[in-house]
């Protein structure tokens, strides 16, 4: 099934005043696709996944289910979920207390007054699919995080629905597990080729669940694409910051002219963008924010050799040990620039030299 | 050592006088009512075992007590029956709907309640008296749940209220309509919350006394506390004996009920205090 959004909005009057939790979204995801609507809390991704299930009425714009019209809010249309066909996993599972496994399972298609027989084969096979058959008869009390998880996402899958929505399913989960049920529910989504809207504020989750994904902010759309673009082409400071870990440095700097080129001049340093550096047309003067991401940063220990080039000067101001790699935090004059290096032996105050590859900058409107 | 010894003696002294101060005057009633004479602790007295004044009240038809009880049971179940069938929808709606001003309503039903009875006797009275209905079951039913419903309301909301909402929106999901989850969601998990709420309505109808007295006149519709305390006028002297063989007999249902199902009872009027 094939979702289509746009310029959807919702307001909620709150004592606070009118919230706009999500303003003019448009958006569509393909058939078969796993799109992650990722965000930090309050970005109005939760209320996004809801007005596509038809939980929340849309104070503004269209849904549309493939050629279906779910929701106008100029013409006063709205679908109820049950006719959408939607399936949702809840971050706290909701499964109901006072039924078994089974019979949770079994729910949406006794709603459906699907034949008991029917009902049977299907629960059975969509508890195969995510392997807790032997728990059918237990109560969701007597569930781990995990089991009641897959539960949930057996219920979900067992009325075989137009459109899979999850919302945060996997942050009740331990953080093992949580990798582990990731790649099976990517599985499980391939094999059902079912069209999958995931909830998360978990860029990792976003990155390695996601054809594509969202990126929200203020319940504004900030960015949409593959998870490589996201990383590789950040649109503004904050799609660039919030994806990737540890996150992009940002810097403030100024694009100035010299004989030999354009230079960058950054916390007090220069830095020659000549060598494979194309800025953006219109922000290639005056002051804009570069952006840095530690792991494009070489680091040298020591005082760098030649005063000249792409290089900053500056000294170790913090050392995270990260296992493999080390986050340096470096005091660039009155900056700080985070780098990761697998080079041991740092000291804090220690002089070092960060070479900065001018292809890999990232430069935003300030 | 000394100091746990005194402890539990403490504890057992407490709970021996907590019972002593609630259950004596019940073993007292038990005692005359099981006495020969009334008076059997005056000097010169004894206590002499006898089952006549329980079985006068049970077999002697013209103290109607077998009316008086059946008439308490039907007007108690139908006033805790209609309650919950009024209070749980009620609750249901103000918990999880989107209705505006659902607090209001709920202080309004609070203030409703604060009403002494005895203010609206009177008018109660010339009301039943007018539509016929004196001595009749309905004209108990209907106060009776008038006057229990708040409490029933806002013990069955906080109950509800308990209950996530997030299983609402997944059985709203699942293509269940606002009287599907009703029924197949809240009613089932509310089960503890409202047989405890079904059973103080009962209970309350069973010992109500006021109303009882002034709108009913005779064994017809005539209930257990009523009967009771009109039990005296009958003969020429005051038959405590009897009276109290009356009055224990009238007490086992409530008792029955309460000792059968106190686990559930506390659990439903407990469940906000503790998780689970």
């Amino acid at each position: 099934m094939r979702l289509r959004l746009e310029n959807l909005s919702k307001g909620f009057a709150s004592l606070r005043g009118r919230v706009q939790a999500v303003q003019g979204v448009s958006l569509e995801i393909e058939a078969g696709e796993f799109f992650v609507l990722l965000g930090p809390s309050g970005s109005g991704k939760s209320t996004l996944l809801n007005l596509i299930a038809g939980l929340e009425r849309p104070t503004g714009g269209r849904i549309w289910f493939g050629e279906r019209p779910m929701a106008d809010a100029a013409a006063g249309l709205f679908v109820p979920p049950r006719p959408r066909n939607v399936a949702m996993v809840f971050q706290t599972y909701a499964l109901y207390p006072h039924l078994s496994v089974f019979e949770n399972i079994a729910f949406p298609l006794r709603v459906d007054r699907v034949r008991a027989g029917d009902i049977e084969a299907r629960v059975r096979a969509a508890a195969e699919s995510v392997e807790i058959s032997d728990l059918l008869p237990a109560r969701p009390a007597e569930l781990s995080g995990g089991q009641r998880q897959r539960t949930a996402i057996a219920r979900a899958i067992v009325r075989r629905p137009g459109v899979l929505l999850l919302d945060e399913p996997l942050s009740n989960l331990d953080a093992r597990l949580r990798a582990s049920t990731r790649v099976e529910l990517k599985r499980l989504q391939r094999r059902l080729n079912l069209t999958t809207v995931y909830v998360t504020h978990d860029q990792v989750e976003a990155m390695t669940l996601g054809d594509r994904i969202g990126l929200l902010n203020k319940g504004r759309l900030e960015q949409v694409g593959r998870p490589e673009e996201l990383y590789r082409r950040p649109a503004s400071p904050f799609a660039a910051t919030f994806i990737g870990s540890p996150a992009m440095n940002l810097v403030e700097a100024r694009v100035e002219e010299r004989g030999d080129g354009p230079v960058l001049r950054l916390a007090g340093q220069a830095v020659s963008l000549v060598k494979g550096c194309v800025l953006p047309e219109r922000l290639d003067r005056g002051r804009l924010l570069v952006g840095l991401r530690p792991e494009d940063i070489g680091l040298i220990p020591g005082p760098a050799q030649a005063a000249q080039g792409q290089v900053l000067r500056g000294r170790v101001a913090s050392l995270e040990p990260l296992g493999r790699e080390t986050l340096v935090r470096v005091s660039v004059g009155d900056e700080e620039i985070a780098a990761l290096t697998s080079t041991k032996d740092l000291e804090v105050g220690a002089p070092v030299t960060l070479e900065v590859d001018p292809a890999r900058l990232h430069f935003f409107r300030p | 050592m000394r100091e746990e010894a005194l402890k539990r003696a403490l504890v057992w002294l407490g709970a021996a006088g907590t019972l002593l101060f609630c259950l004596g005057p019940v073993v007292y009633m038990a005692l005359i009512a099981l006495a020969q004479s009334p008076d059997f602790l005056g000097p010169g007295r004894g206590f002499e075992p006898t089952l006549q004044h329980l079985a006068a009240v049970a077999l002697r038809p013209s103290l109607h007590f077998w009316d008086y009880l059946g008439n308490s049971l039907i007007v108690s179940a139908a006033s805790a029956g209609l309650c919950l069938l009024v209070a749980g929808p009620a609750a249901f709606a103000l918990t999880r709907l989107d209705l505006p001003g659902r607090l209001v309503i709920l202080l309004a039903i609070l203030a409703v309640s604060m009403f002494p009875p005895v203010s609206l006797v009177s008018l109660l009275f010339k009301m039943m008296t007018a539509l016929g209905w004196i001595n009749t079951y309905p004209a108990l039913v209907l106060p009776y749940v008038a006057w229990v419903l708040p409490l029933s309301l806002w013990i069955l909301a906080s109950y509800f209220g308990q209950i996530p909402r997030d299983l609402d929106r997944a059985a709203l999901i699942d293509g269940c309509s606002s009287w599907q989850i009703l029924r197949r969601v809240i009613l089932p998990l509310a089960g503890p919350g409202l047989f405890s709420t079904g059973l103080l309505a009962f209970i309350f109808a069973f010992n109500e006394f006021l109303l009882a007295l002034l709108l009913t006149t005779d064994h017809q519709a005539r209930t257990i506390p009523v009967g009771a305390a009109l039990f005296q006028g009958l003969h020429g002297e005051t038959p405590w004996g009897e009276i109290m063989a009356f009055a224990c007999l009238a007490v086992l249902p409530a008792i029955g009920l309460t000792v059968a199902f106190q686990r559930r009872v506390i659990h439903g009027l407990t469940r906000g205090a503790v998780r689970g």
